[in-house]
Order: structure tokens, then C-alpha cells, then sequence
């Protein structure tokens, strides 16, 4: 392209010229430096909110762990001194103190790790197994009553009943916590796959690519699996509000985390019946639920957006 | 239709039956002391408890229990309960509560599909407008503050500032149903206000639309006759799902208000050992969950009269 | 373990078999002095006892946990207090309480026993009639029905074996017959109130309105027995309409009412109300509500709400709204704080001298540990509990210092002395009473333990102990309360003990204390409630000896039992030492059946030796605070009998009760206990 000061100061004459003929430039094919991440990641930095929830998001998780350093109480060492009870934020205790004098500050922040790290391993988890079992339930025809059976069986019993008895005969623990929601909550990840996947099987380029020996694995990942990238961001990240939401409730039941673990939503439940009187209490850990939430809400929908092949140019 | 009918019917059969026995299976795992109440185990004596497993039919060998539940369930004898309420049948255990359940669960789908389907439509007649943000932003926070949070803040605002009465009365059922409706509610106008808005965007850019817009149509009428009706036919599939489900009853905010209904009980009964009501709970909610699916196919294709059920790929 | 519910508190309806004592024991001076909210009961009127001219309330309205909710309607078949709590307001047995806990007439009218107090006669009334859920009048009850509802107890098809351990522990030939029905299986059913007869166990009717009991010995509280729900009558003609099943599983809608109040609603998980029975036979005796509520209410949280809104009555202060009232100065409600009386519950620590690990292997370090005097007695000497019990009673958490093993006010001796301040003169305690400012048996050396510390740790050392010792405590999961209560004693054990030497460890369970913690041994002490059973102190020390089948807290909670049956450890024998010199002591006061006051000092001294060498660790009263319209003082309060929830006679107020005069109500009712 030729800009209108390329021209300036030219004579008349300067400004047309033959070009020699060049076989090697003519036999130049033309081409494209697309990439598919790459252009994910370029249409997601396009969409300026998104972004702004990734830092913010990326911001709290950091934050949190220099919250906790630079905080003037350990979480480990704290002590319960009643005298001390209900101070609003202050310059000692920056959040101020719950119903037994504690700081709160090192609270909020200690749990909103153990949240997202919850959130995050549970997110992670399902997606890897429901995409794994979702791709093969969706391909291979034998298997799908099977799967459907299975999913019926585990969606239609209410995860109370799962949940007392993980609870009751394997105990309570992080890891426990983590691998029960995974254990409950992949099925509906896979179910979702497993319709995309129907979708896709039989069209003609996969026909093609089976007739030419394409192996399985590959025809799933190559051929199939880009087309549900966005699908899963979108689950992914909705899944993360979802798995807080359901701790809080498990953790008002007795049949969340262990003591030693306090989560969000252990926090949320247990300040409840204060928070009239010392709203503080309740307002500072559900803004922090409500910025990851959030922020995945916007975030998944952005990156849902620019995974799908077909907004890209 | 009917040949179809038969097959999903026999289809769900199969299911219920495998949830049944997973369920039945599932609480023999728990030790047998879990029968007994604290008292009881301070109490008895080993001779005692054995008498009274005996008694229950725990001490059989599963097998034998096994058949012995499948054979009641065939003459639909879901047996009686035993901690719940000490030797009722549990069909009038649940059936007392399914009805307080199920009125404050109807009313909560019908107020929440009315606002939410209104809200949905509003938003995307005037998308990216103020209203649509307040609308996505209404969304946003109700699934982002735990429901234990927000289901606190309607009860103490509620009751405090508003003057309702906080706990369900049956003395006074119209009054103190406004908050737990309400609870019910909040969640439920988002879904229902998210999904008519994302469906209706989709649906104003497709070709049709916009030939519609050029022939002069008015932009109220391209809203509810075209955009609405198409928009609606993905949502319909599950609708009936999510009202039977309310009529479960929602487990928290029945605590929260001492709603006589149906959404503790299950944790209740788990909690008491009481085999007879999770099972035949179990088995409610899973027929629930199954007509609701199959309801959801059926308005589909009431709303959509090119789908058919009937075709070789079935509609999901 | 919450401390701040009643429900893991236990009282175990059991005997020891060996028990006889001659004179009266466990009851009060008689009803009467200052306090009027009594003379209803005497004056024959129907308006509710009234001491501060307020206007009483018609109607009232109370509340009780969701988790207490109501699982049986039948008397003779529940074993749990939330059940009793609700039917003792529609179903009599022979005798009731008054609010100092003495028996009274019921359904019996007068009582006597022999010289040697083995045989019991009751005279009962004459014009006691079954009405139904309506009102109307189905039979007239008779001494026969006291027949068949003991038939139907002790029949093993019958009952269940429920409720059986009363009288199978008392009554002659009771116990037999009730093997003989469990050995029977289900031909059992068959049997009647005259098969039991004819078995021999130790009850007749001569004739209408009398019945007789035979003890095995001589069982000079027999009366308080009595007036368990084991004793309780049915018609015969209720079981046969109902059937066996039917009656087993009766609810308010077929089952027959003889006492103050029918049933007017019941919604499980939301409310119950009863209305007056109008064919009581006490109606002209006793004040009683148009009508009762009790609310079922999940969250403790609302009830302040609750009691604002006036949709409760009365409501218990929990430490978060105390804080929230005493925070406004201007609150109406800071005048309106009312003290309650202790509950009947006396708590205890209790070791575990078998601990296992998680894995089942033995926790020998604190199996040690704890098998060390020294080590026990810095719980008893050294460990402060005050912002604990402020969990409980922030306004005088002293109120709440329990010193001693057998809760106070269970017996009296015959020169009118409590039982527990025996026990305090045999600690050298009787000149100490509550100052609000230290507890009582931390006065001594200021509560200095560095000594019998440093002796702990030496002694221990010396055998392989490692230091901190770690002491593993459980919860109930997801109970904020009973955390925020266990975190503060873990601050307790670091104050007083310092981390060098006990750490505390909060661990949880998730459905049951018994099959989750207990059963496996993996607690290293169990903080609970032991409520009286009958009033002599054997019932609460003799759960702790050795040697005993029936000694409860020795086989399931200490597991000393266990130890002593399989050979104690080297370092054991000094433990093992202490309860058999606790044991011989109290089999020597139990020996004593000819002097009451001989009797109780005896026991006295086993408790101040069990006390010593802190064989269990004495921890608290639930001593707590109430917003409330009724006066409490004038409520049913008996240390045993399934009677305290019955809403007769109490004294309400439209007109909150306020903190001075439940000052006086509290002054008044010492007075007349002392007196």
C-alpha cells in the first residue's frame, strides 16, 4: 500500500516504474501465519472487560498471598480473646475482628486461597475427565448406553446422599472434597462433549479423515476437539461459582471441608447471623466471592467467544 | 408416538430400577450402629441390637434384603418410617410435606418464569442499553453470592424491614410465604432472564429477522411473534425439568424459614439412618427428574412442530 | 460437643443392682415459702400464679430445635427427651413435678411404703378419663391400665426393648419376664397384662384405683422410679383398636390424651399447639394455656429476629446476641437480660486412659500421660475456664464452675444439707462461694500449677512421653457455635497448661459421637452431661467404678474398665490404684442402707477421692441468659422424671420479665429451697 506521503516531493515521472519478472516471487504461495491460539489470545485481549477480570482475578490470587504476609497476624497464631470481639477495621485489624476477637484480615485471605484453589482443582478436574470420557462416549456407539445409564444414575441421586457417605466413611479433607465434586460433577461435562461430539462424528471430513486411516485418538483430538474448546471454556468457568456455591452449603451442612480449612464459604455461613449488626463481616469475603465469580462469568464468556474458530478472521 | 412413548417409558423404568438398588446398595455400606440412636447405644445391649436388626431385616444377607425390596416396590410398599416419624408409612410422611413443597414451588416457577422470561425479552429488545446491563448485572450477582448469603439477607431485611413474618405459618400461609418465594424465586428469574436473552441476541441476527424488519414489521411484533417463539423452543425443554424440581423443595431456605416441606428431609433421613425414606425419596426424585425430561421433549415439540420425537436421531 | 444444646446431654434410666437405702432420700423441703408462682397448684385456681401483677399471657409461644423435632408420640416406646418434652403435655403417668423438683401427685394421689420401702402402694384417682385428639371422653383409666402399659414395656414384641432398664433394674421378676418374651420371638405379642401376672413380676392392682410395686430390695426412691415413663399407663382398649403396630406407632391423631393439653396442630419441622384437654381431671388445679406453641427453628440466628417480632415468647441469649444488645447502650433489652437456672446436666471431662490413633494403634503417649496423677490434676488445679464458660454466660461466666461430680440438688440429707456441699467440705471448699472473679477450686494456689507441671513433666519425661502432649477433642462438623466454643478452650488449655506442654486439637465427626469417635477410642476426653436418673448420688458416681457391669462411663467414655479387664501397663498401676480406692469407697457407702446422712457422707468421701485424683475432670453448668415472658422459677424443674417441658402453672407476663425481678424470683426460690 502506498501512502499519500510516499508521493510527496516526487516528480511525475518517479511515480511509475516497471517491476522485473521474478520467478521465484511468482511461484510464492500465499500464506497466512494463522495460528488458533494464537488468535484466541488475540481476540480475547481485544475484549478490554475480559481482560480486566483476568488481572483483577490474577491480582486477588497474588494479593492474596501478600495479604497474608504483610498482614500483622499469622493464621496459624491466632488467639481467640472475647474482649476483643466485633472490632470494625481499624488500623491494627485491617478487616477488623469476628465474634471471638480474632483478626479477620489473615481469615478472609487464608480462605479465599483454600476457595480458589478448590475452585480451580475442581474446574480443572472435570473438564480433563468429562472431556476424556465425554469424547469417548460420544465416538464410540457401544458405549453410549452404558454412559447414559451411568449418568442417569449418578444425576438423578441427590449428592447429599454421595456426600454423607464420603463424608462419613472416607472423612473430610481438601483432597477428599476435591476429588467427590470431580467425582459428581464431570458427568455433566462429558454429557455436554458427548452431544458436541455427536454433532461432528459423522460429517464429511471426518468421514474423509476415517477413510484415510486417521487414527482415533487423532481424529478426536484433531478434528473434533477444537470445534468444543469454547463449550468448555464457558463450563470451566461457570463451574467455578458453582463449586463455591455448593462448598458453602456442604460446609452448612457438616459435610464440607475440615475444620482446619476454612473456605469462603465456611466464612460466609458461619458469620450469617452477625452480619446486621457488623455488616463488615459479611461484606468483605462476599466481595471477594463475587470478584472471582464474576470475573469467571465474564471471563469464560470473552474466551468462549474467541475460541470458536468461526469468529476468527 | 405412542410406540415411542412405551420405549421411553420402559427406558426409564430400567433407570429407576438401577437407581433404586445403587441407592439401596449405598446405604448398606454405612455399619449397622448407624440404625441406633445415641441413647440406644448407651442403652442396649449387643443382644439387644441384634434383636432389633433381626427385627429390621438388616441382618439378612443383602441378596435376601434385595428381593425383599424389589418385591415391595413391585406392590409399591415403600415400607415405614422409622425416625422421621416413628412408624408412619413413608407415602404420608412425604406426602405432607410434597404438598407445602409443591405450592410454594409452583408459585415460585410460575412468579419467575413470568418476570424472568419479561426480564429476558426487555433486555434484549434494548440490548446494551442501561436496562440490559442492570439486567446482566442482577444475573451475575444472584449465581455469584453463595445462596446461604443471599437467602440470610432476604430473611433479615425481609422480616426487619419489610415486616414479613420470618417463619412459615400455616395459620397465616399467604403472608408468610412472601420470603421463602422470594428466595425461591431470586435464582430462578436469573436463569430463566439469561437464557431468553442470550436465545432472543442469537436469534435478532439470523436472516429471517431482518427480511422481517424490511417487509416494515414492527419491531414489537418481530419481538414476540418471531423472536420469541423461536427463542423459546430451546428453552421449553426445560421448563418442566426445573418446576418438578422445585417442588423437591429447596433444602436450605425450607431450614432457614421452618418451611414444612420436603427439601430437608432427605439430609434428615440420611442423617437418622431412616432407609425408607431415602430410598423412596430417591426413587421420587429420579421419576421427577425423568417426566420432567420427557415433559421437556414433549413441549418442545408442541412449541416447534417441525421436531419430531418419533425420527430415527432422538432429540436431546 | 456443643455446649450450647442440651441434646448430647444424657440421662441414663438405669440401676445398680445392689443399691438399697432406708429413709427418704432426694426430695426437697417441702413446696412452700416465699415464692407464690406454687399456690396455683393448692388454691384450685384456673388463672395463672401471678407475683408481679403483670397481665399473663393466654397464649404462648416457645420454640425447640429442628433437630430435636419430634420422632415418636408414644410415651411408653421413646427413649428421647425431645419426645418426652412433648407428650408429658398429653399423657400423665402416676406421679409429676413441682418447680423445686419434688414429686407430686398425678394420676396417683397419695403413695406410702413399707418399713423396709421394697413395697410401694399408690392410692390413684378416681376420675381420670382417655380423651382423644378431640376432646371426648373415650374410656375411664383405671389401675389395670398402669398393668398394661408395664406389660407392653417389658414385652420384648411388644416394645422393642425400649424403656425396659427401669424397671428390669427394681421390680421383681420383671426382668425375667422379659426374656422370656424376647426369648419368645414374635408368639410374644399374644401375651397380656395377665401373662405378666401370672410370670410373677412384682406389680398387682387389688382394685381399681390401687397398685402395688415389689421391689427386689428395698428402694426407698422408689417414688421417682415411678414416675418414669416405663411406668406409664395405656387403656387396653387402645391398643386393640389400634393394633400392635398401630399402637407402637401411634401419633396425636389416634392416640389417646390424659393429660393437660390435646394436640390441636402438628406440622413435622414447623410447628406443634396444644390446646386445653377440657375432660383434664386437674383442670381445676392447675393454670394452663388457650394455647401452647412451640416453633421449630433450624438457625439459632433468627431467634432474636423471632423475639422481637413477638413470633416467639421467650428465646435463649446466645453469646453473639448479648454482644449485639450490651453493644447498644439504649437497648431496651439490656434490662430485660434474665439469668436462667442451671440446666439439670452436670458436665464432666471425661479421660480416655485407652486411647487409639486414627489407625487403631494405641495413642501411648497420652495413655501415659494421662495415667499420670500429676498430669490430671493440673486439669483440675490449673486450667482456668473462664472465657470458656463465657461461651455459655457472658455476663457471670462463674455461674457456670462446676467442681464437683454429682449435679446439686439431687438428694438432701435428713438435716435438709445439699449432697454437693458435702462434698465441698470434704474438698476443703466450704468456706469459698462465688466471688465472680476466680473459680472456686483454682483459689488454692492462684491457680499456680508450675509445680505439678514440671512434676509431669519429669515423670513423664522419664518414661518416654514426648512433649506437647497432644489431646484430641471432637466436634460435631459444621457447628459454627460448637467451634467458635472449641477454639476458646483451645486458648484456654494454651493460657493455662502453655504449648510446651498440652496442646489442644480440635477434631470433628460428622453424624455420631458414639460410632465415630467413641467406639474407636480416638477422643482423649469427652466433655458431657450427666442428668440423675433417682435421688442418691450413687447415680452419678457409680457409673465411674470399677468392677461393675452397669458402671457407663467406665466401659464406654474412661474405658478403665477395659484396662483393668485385660491387665493394666506398668505405668497404669498408679491409675488403676486410685479407682480401685475410689471403688472400695464407694461399695462401702453403698453399704451403708441404715443412715441417710451416714449414707451420703460416705459417698462424699469417694467423690473428694475421685475429685483428688481427677479420675474425671468436673467442667460445667449450662447456666444460661433468656429474653422471655415467663417466669422460669416457676416452671416444672426435677433433676429426673420426663416432666420439665409441662406448660401448667407457669407465670407469664404480656410485660417482658425484666433482670431485677429475676433477681428476686431467683432470691425467693433459694429461700425456699433452703428453708
Amino acid at each position: 500500500m502506498a501512502k499519500a506521503s510516499d508521493f510527496e516531493g516526487k516528480k511525475q515521472d518517479e511515480l511509475f516504474y516497471f517491476v522485473e519478472y521474478s520467478p521465484e516471487e511468482a511461484e510464492r504461495i500465499g500464506y497466512s501465519n494463522y495460528s488458533y491460539w494464537g488468535s484466541v489470545i488475540q481476540n480475547f485481549l481485544k475484549q478490554k472487560v475480559a481482560v480486566f477480570c483476568l488481572i483483577l482475578f490474577l491480582a486477588l490470587t497474588v494479593f492474596s498471598f501478600i495479604a497474608l504476609a504483610i498482614g500483622k497476624y499469622d493464621y496459624t497464631g491466632l488467639i481467640s480473646d472475647t474482649s476483643k470481639a466485633f472490632i470494625k477495621p481499624n488500623s491494627e485489624y485491617w478487616f477488623g475482628t469476628d465474634n471471638l476477637g480474632r483478626d479477620y484480615w489473615c481469615q478472609v485471605w487464608y480462605a479465599t486461597q483454600v476457595s480458589i484453589r478448590l475452585a480451580l482443582v475442581v474446574a480443572v478436574g472435570e473438564s480433563i475427565v468429562g472431556v476424556i470420557f465425554g469424547l469417548i462416549w460420544g465416538y464410540v456407539r457401544s458405549l453410549d448406553r452404558f454412559f447414559t445409564e451411568l449418568y442417569n444414575l449418578i444425576d438423578n441421586v441427590p449428592y447429599i446422599i454421595y456426600m454423607t457417605l464420603i463424608a462419613l466413611m472416607v472423612g473430610q479433607s481438601f483432597w477428599i472434597m476435591a476429588i467427590s465434586m470431580i467425582a459428581i460433577n464431570w458427568l455433566s461435562m462429558a454429557r455436554r462433549v458427548r452431544n458436541m461430539v455427536f454433532m461432528f462424528r459423522d460429517r464429511e471430513y471426518n468421514l474423509a479423515s476415517r477413510c484415510l486411516g486417521t487414527p482415533l485418538w487423532r481424529v478426536l483430538t484433531k478434528n473434533i476437539l477444537p470445534y468444543l474448546v469454547s463449550v468448555i471454556i464457558l463450563r470451566m468457568a461457570l463451574s467455578i461459582p458453582g463449586t463455591i456455591n455448593l462448598e458453602s452449603t456442604l460446609s452448612y451442612l457438616g459435610l464440607g471441608l475440615g475444620i482446619d480449612t476454612p473456605s469462603l464459604g465456611l466464612i460466609l455461613s458461619k458469620v450469617r447471623g452477625f452480619f446486621l449488626d457488623y455488616p463488615y463481616l459479611l461484606v468483605f469475603p462476599a466481595s471477594i466471592v463475587s470478584i472471582i465469580s464474576i470475573s469467571f462469568y465474564i471471563m469464560g464468556n470473552a474466551l468462549s467467544d474467541a475460541a470458536d474458530p468461526r469468529n476468527h478472521v | 408416538m405412542l410406540k415411542y412413548t412405551v420405549k421411553r417409558l420402559l427406558q426409564s423404568l430400567v433407570t429407576i430400577f438401577l437407581i433404586a438398588t445403587a441407592v439401596f446398595l449405598m446405604m448398606r455400606c454405612l455399619p449397622t450402629d448407624y440404625y441406633f440412636t445415641e441413647e440406644q447405644l448407651m442403652k442396649f445391649t449387643d443382644q439387644q441390637k441384634t434383636a432389633a436388626l433381626e427385627a429390621a431385616g438388616l441382618t439378612d444377607p443383602i441378596p435376601t434384603q434385595l428381593i425383599k425390596f424389589y418385591n415391595d416396590l413391585l406392590h409399591l410398599d415403600f415400607g415405614t418410617s422409622r425416625r422421621i416419624q416413628n412408624g408412619a408409612p413413608v407415602v404420608k410422611v412425604i406426602g405432607k410435606k410434597f404438598g407445602v413443597s409443591m405450592r410454594l414451588g409452583l408459585t415460585a416457577s410460575a412468579i419467575s418464569l413470568v418476570l424472568g422470561v419479561l426480564m429476558g425479552i426487555l433486555q434484549a429488545a434494548f440490548k446494551d442499553k442501561v436496562f440490559d446491563w442492570i439486567g446482566t448485572a442482577y444475573t451475575v450477582f444472584v449465581n455469584a453470592v453463595p445462596s446461604l448469603v443471599s437467602y440470610s439477607l432476604v430473611l433479615v431485611l425481609g422480616s426487619k424491614y419489610l415486616g414479613f413474618p420470618t417463619l412459615y405459618s400455616t395459620r397465616n400461609v399467604s403472608a408468610s410465604s412472601v420470603l421463602p418465594i422470594t428466595c425461591l424465586s431470586l435464582a430462578s428469574i436469573a436463569g430463566y432472564a439469561l437464557w431468553t436473552r442470550r436465545y432472543m441476541v442469537d436469534e435478532l441476527t439470523r436472516d429471517y429477522i431482518k427480511l422481517a424488519r424490511v417487509k416494515g414489521l414492527s419491531s414489537r411484533e418481530i419481538m414476540f411473534k418471531h423472536v420469541l417463539r423461536n427463542a423459546m423452543v430451546p428453552m421449553v425443554q426445560y421448563i418442566p425439568q426445573s418446576i418438578l424440581l422445585t417442588v423437591g423443595g429447596s433444602l436450605l431456605m425450607e431450614r432457614f424459614f421452618s418451611v414444612p416441606g420436603m427439601g430437608p428431609l432427605l439430609t434428615d433421613a440420611i442423617q437418622r439412618y431412616d432407609l425408607n425414606v431415602v430410598q423412596t425419596l430417591v426413587i421420587l426424585y429420579a421419576v421427577l427428574g425423568i417426566v420432567g425430561v420427557f415433559l421437556g421433549d414433549v413441549l418442545m415439540m408442541v412449541v416447534d412442530p417441525r421436531i419430531t420425537l418419533t425420527g430415527k436421531e432422538e432429540a436431546r | 460437643m456443643n455446649i450450647n444444646h442440651e441434646s448430647h446431654a444424657i440421662s441414663r434410666r438405669s440401676f445398680l443392682k445392689a443399691s438399697g437405702v432406708v429413709g427418704a432420700a432426694g426430695i426437697l423441703a417441702a413446696c412452700g415459702g416465699s415464692s407464690s408462682s406454687s399456690t396455683a397448684a393448692s388454691s384450685g385456681a384456673t388463672s395463672a400464679p401471678n407475683t408481679t401483677g403483670a397481665a399473663p399471657l393466654k397464649e404462648f409461644i416457645s420454640w425447640e430445635a429442628t433437630n430435636r423435632e419430634l420422632e415418636s408420640w408414644n410415651m411408653l416406646y421413646t427413649q428421647m427427651a425431645s419426645d418426652m418434652n412433648v407428650t408429658t403435655n398429653l399423657w400423665e403417668g402416676l406421679l409429676s413435678f413441682d418447680c423445686y423438683g419434688k414429686a407430686v401427685p398425678s394420676v396417683a394421689k397419695e403413695w406410702s411404703h413399707n418399713d423396709d420401702s421394697s413395697v410401694w402402694t399408690f392410692n390413684l384417682r378416681d376420675d381420670v378419663d382417655w380423651v382423644d385428639v378431640n376432646g371426648e371422653v373415650k374410656a375411664h383409666l383405671t389401675s389395670k391400665d398402669f398393668l398394661v402399659g408395664l406389660e407392653w414395656v417389658l414385652n420384648a414384641a411388644k416394645n422393642q426393648a425400649n424403656n425396659t432398664s427401669m424397671p428390669n433394674e427394681t421390680l421383681v421378676g420383671a426382668a425375667d419376664y422379659y426374656q422370656k418374651t424376647s426369648d419368645m420371638g414374635d408368639a410374644a405379642a399374644d401375651l397380656t397384662y395377665e401373662d405378666m401376672l401370672a410370670a410373677g413380676v412384682g406389680v398387682e392392682a387389688p382394685d381399681d384405683y390401687t397398685l402395688v410395686f415389689t421391689c427386689k430390695a428395698p428402694c426407698p426412691y422408689f417414688d421417682t422410679v415411678a414416675a418414669y415413663t416405663s411406668f406409664y399407663p395405656v387403656s387396653e382398649d387402645l391398643i386393640t383398636e389400634l393394633g400392635i403396630e398401630g399402637f407402637r406407632a401411634c401419633d396425636y391423631t389416634n392416640m389417646w390424651y390424659n393429660g393437660p393439653y390435646v394436640v390441636e396442630e402438628f406440622i413435622s419441622q414447623n410447628t406443634k399447639s396444644y390446646i386445653p384437654n377440657p375432660n383434664y381431671y386437674g383442670a381445676n388445679d392447675v393454670s394452663r394455656f388457650d394455647r401452647f406453641t412451640v416453633t421449630m427453628i433450624s438457625d439459632g440466628t433468627v431467634t432474636f429476629q423471632l423475639y422481637q417480632n413477638r413470633e416467639l415468647d421467650e428465646m435463649d441469649v446466645g453469646e453473639s446476641t448479648l454482644t449485639t444488645i450490651q453493644a447498644d447502650p439504649n437497648s431496651e433489652y439490656n434490662a430485660q437480660l434474665c439469668e436462667k437456672r442451671p440446666k439439670k446436666y452436670s458436665y464432666q471431662m471425661h479421660f480416655n486412659y485407652q486411647k487409639n490413633n486414627d489407625d487403631g494403634t494405641p495413642d501411648d503417649n497420652w495413655n501415659k500421660a494421662i495415667a499420670n496423677t500429676a498430669f490430671r490434676q493440673c486439669f483440675y488445679k490449673g486450667l482456668e475456664l473462664t472465657n470458656w464458660y463465657a461461651r455459655t454466660n457472658k455476663i457471670n461466666p462463674l455461674k457456670c464452675e462446676n467442681d464437683y461430680y454429682t449435679m446439686p440438688g439431687v438428694c438432701y440429707n435428713t438435716k435438709g444439707q445439699e449432697y454437693s456441699t458435702l462434698v465441698a467440705k470434704e474438698m476443703g471448699f466450704d468456706k469459698e462461694s462465688y466471688d465472680g472473679k476466680t473459680m472456686i477450686r483454682l483459689r488454692a494456689n492462684n491457680g499456680d500449677i508450675a509445680d505439678l507441671k514440671k512434676q509431669a513433666m519429669d515423670e513423664l519425661s522419664a518414661i518416654g512421653v514426648t512433649f506437647p502432649v497432644h489431646a484430641a477433642y471432637y466436634i460435631i462438623a459444621g457447628n459454627s457455635t460448637a467451634l467458635d466454643s472449641a477454639t476458646v478452650l483451645k486458648q484456654c488449655f494454651t493460657d493455662s497448661f502453655g504449648d510446651d506442654f498440652i496442646v489442644l486439637d480440635i477434631k470433628t465427626y460428622v453424624s455420631s459421637l458414639t460410632q465415630e469417635v467413641r467406639n474407636p477410642q480416638v477422643q482423649s476426653f469427652v466433655i458431657n452431661g450427666w442428668g440423675a436418673d433417682f435421688g442418691d448420688p450413687v447415680n452419678f458416681v457409680g457409673q465411674e467404678i470399677l468392677h461393675d457391669d452397669n458402671a457407663y462411663y467406665s466401659w464406654y467414655y474412661s474405658n478403665i474398665a477395659k484396662i483393668v479387664e485385660a491387665g493394666p501397663a506398668d505405668w497404669q498401676k498408679d491409675l488403676v490404684a486410685a479407682y480401685e480406692e475410689f471403688t472400695d469407697l464407694v461399695n462401702t457407702a453403698k453399704a451403708i442402707v441404715d443412715d441417710t446422712d451416714a449414707r451420703y457422707a460416705a459417698f462424699a468421701k469417694a467423690e473428694a477421692c475421685m475429685l483428688n485424683n481427677v479420675l474425671a475432670c468436673p467442667c460445667y453448668f449450662d447456666v444460661s441468659w433468656t429474653l422471655t415472658h415467663a417466669n422460669e422459677y416457676s416452671k416444672i424443674n426435677a433433676m429426673y422424671g420426663p416432666c420439665n417441658y409441662k406448660a401448667v402453672n407457669w407465670e407469664t407476663s404480656e410485660e417482658p420479665y425484666t433482670t431485677e425481678q429475676y433477681e428476686e424470683f431467683a432470691a425467693a426460690f433459694d429461700a425456699a429451697t433452703k428453708a
